[in-house]
């Protein structure tokens, strides 16, 4: 969780599309810079 | 002198801000709900982008259409609770959390018209732009306090390792 304060992101969640959707639109709500990509 | 945001035993939360500040909310909040937009500059910030690589625009697209409303709702909702409770001396833990996400919204949006950046220097004094700059400070601080006192409502393995 530190990871977001000491170098500038950090991965929260990891899952579905849906299920990230889902994550980071709750994010959102709140205004947070939230982003998903797939795993490779 | 106690705490600014207090929970009380009945589970609301005692609001004690100086009017100036409350007075502030109120007109930033009335004033900002009805232009919350995606495509309105100044409001931009509150839409940040789900997907960042340049090869997602497809996958960009279809949340956009799928959140944006919802969003735009959001955002308006929270503005709304803060415009009709600026004066409360008391709030429900449904409307301080209200006032959080649009407390936060606030400093979001004043903070992409002060351009501030995170290691900025206060300005001088004498700034044109001083009595702004204040504010996002003020705001920021708010926020802390609201997420303070609300987190204390948290399970311990909901709080973040080495909070404040």
């Amino acid at each position: 969780m530190l990871d977001v304060h000491h170098k500038g992101r950090a991965v929260v969640s990891s899952g579905t599309r849906e299920r990230a959707e889902l994550d980071v639109y709750r994010l959102h709500e709140h205004g947070l810079w939230a982003t998903m990509e797939p795993s490779t | 002198v106690s705490a600014p945001i207090r929970r009380r035993r009945d589970g609301r939360y005692a609001i004690k801000l100086d009017p100036s500040v409350r007075a502030v909310l109120a007109t930033m909040s009335e004033q900002l709900a009805p232009t919350i937009s995606p495509g309105e500059p100044m409001t931009r910030r509150l839409f940040p982008p789900a997907y960042a690589g340049d090869d997602m625009q497809g996958a960009e697209a279809e949340y956009r259409n799928l959140v944006d409303n919802a969003l735009v709702s959001h955002h308006r909702q929270a503005f709304n609770v803060v415009a009709d409770t600026a004066q409360a001396d008391i709030l429900t833990e449904s409307e301080l959390n209200a006032w959080m996400s649009a407390v936060g919204s606030l400093r979001l949006v004043l903070g992409t018209r002060l351009d501030v950046s995170e290691d900025m220097a206060a300005p001088d004094p004498e700034d044109p732009m001083a009595p702004e700059h204040a504010l996002y400070e003020l705001l920021g601080q708010l926020q802390y306090l609201m997420i303070e006192v609300l987190a204390s409502q948290l399970p311990d393995e909901g709080r973040p390792e080495g909070a404040l």
